[in-house]
């Protein structure tokens, strides 16, 4: 009965795994290698491998041992900038991270989930539509259409969700220049961004039982952002 | 520019359609000329096969992003009892690129009662 959590090495990942820890034993999974500290800090196990690399995802199933009782497909990179500027490569690097490999891990472990178990996949508000992210919008749009279909072509022994955050307190989000910024939380009705742990919350709740009748949903964790003018 | 998501059967054929839309959506932005998305209401509701699920909401999501950078892309959902001239005379409104952006068009009532697109 195991836990697994992609791009665990840092923020929302991490804070998943620090969640999930206390109900299942957890697989940590990164390209980074430093995710092998974060798994000894949890009390898991780390798989330092690329998720869009068969021999990767092999490395994951490889670890886990018994039952997948959750996924968290959580990896995701950012290759930002507007359609008419937008290189072929960042394309096709942000559609192979961020959903062809949560959808390669999602299916290659079908015969290995548990009587109710959990998938759940980091989708963004950016898939209702954000401007220079044509890459990443489709990405995560991929990933809505991954939730809804899964969920239905695994029920009722799998439930799959997925969450929709907005902007979230990372070492990306403290990198960028005040002004922008300020901007964006100023666009947040809740006045500031998430912190990863509040995401994290939401996500081990779709992963729980208390959430048993809910599937192919996208919880939109975005402080009422896509409502906000 | 008119793209009609096709069937695909893996996620490499999802790749290489999603590539195909991107290369025909860049050009079609360069030249400013409208967008229209023609996808199937049961792929955007995940009803038939998990890559036509990802691959109509991946662009429908794409759709949205075109509009909220400043072009005129829509989509049409077709499905259920959709009649094929009825779809062409929605496909033929907002290829005219007059007034309306990133809208999904329905032509059908299958959407109703179910998770909004």
């Amino acid at each position: 009965m195991t836990a697994i959590v992609t791009g665990a090495g840092r923020g929302i990942g991490r804070a998943v795994a620090e969640r999930l820890r206390a109900r299942h034993p957890v697989v940590l999974v990164d390209l980074d290698p430093s995710v092998q500290d974060v798994a000894r800090a949890v009390g898991g196990r780390a798989v330092v491998a690329d998720v869009t690399d068969p021999a990767g995802r092999d490395a994951i199933l490889d670890a886990v041992e018994g039952e997948v009782t959750v996924l968290v497909n959580n990896a995701g990179i950012t290759r930002d900038a507007r359609l008419v500027k937008m290189t072929e490569e960042q394309f096709l690097a942000v559609i192979r991270v961020n959903l062809g490999a949560a959808y390669e891990l999602t299916t290659a472990l079908t015969g290995r989930y548990a009587e109710g178990a959990s998938v759940v996949s980091l989708a963004s508000r950016a898939y209702l539509g954000n401007f220079g992210q044509f890459n990443y919008s489709a990405s995560k749009g991929g990933l809505v259409g991954m939730t809804r279909a899964l969920a239905l072509e695994l029920a009722p022994r799998v439930r799959v969700n997925a969450i929709a955050p907005s902007l979230t307190a990372s070492e990306m989000t403290r990198a960028m220049p005040e002004k922008v910024l300020d901007k964006m939380i100023a666009s947040i009705p809740l006045g500031r961004m998430a912190e990863p742990e509040e995401i994290a919350e939401t996500i081990a709740a779709l992963a729980s039982p208390a959430t048993a009748y809910v599937t192919g949903q996208v919880v939109v964790a975005c402080g009422g952002r896509s409502l906000a003018p | 520019m008119i793209y009609t998501a096709q069937p695909p059967v893996d996620f490499a054929a999802v790749e290489e359609h999603l590539l195909d839309a991107f290369r025909r959506c860049q050009a079609a932005a360069r030249d400013e000329e409208p967008i229209v998305f023609v996808l199937h209401q049961a792929d955007l509701l995940g009803q038939r096969t998990v890559p036509g699920a990802i691959l109509a909401n991946a662009l429908l999501s794409a759709m949205r992003t075109l509009a909220a950078e400043g072009h005129r892309a829509n989509a049409v959902a077709t499905g259920g009892d959709a009649d094929p001239e009825d779809l062409q005379h929605w496909i033929a409104q907002l290829s005219e690129g007059r007034g309306v952006t990133g809208e999904l068009i329905h032509v059908h009532a299958a959407h109703v009662g179910k998770l909004p697109t």
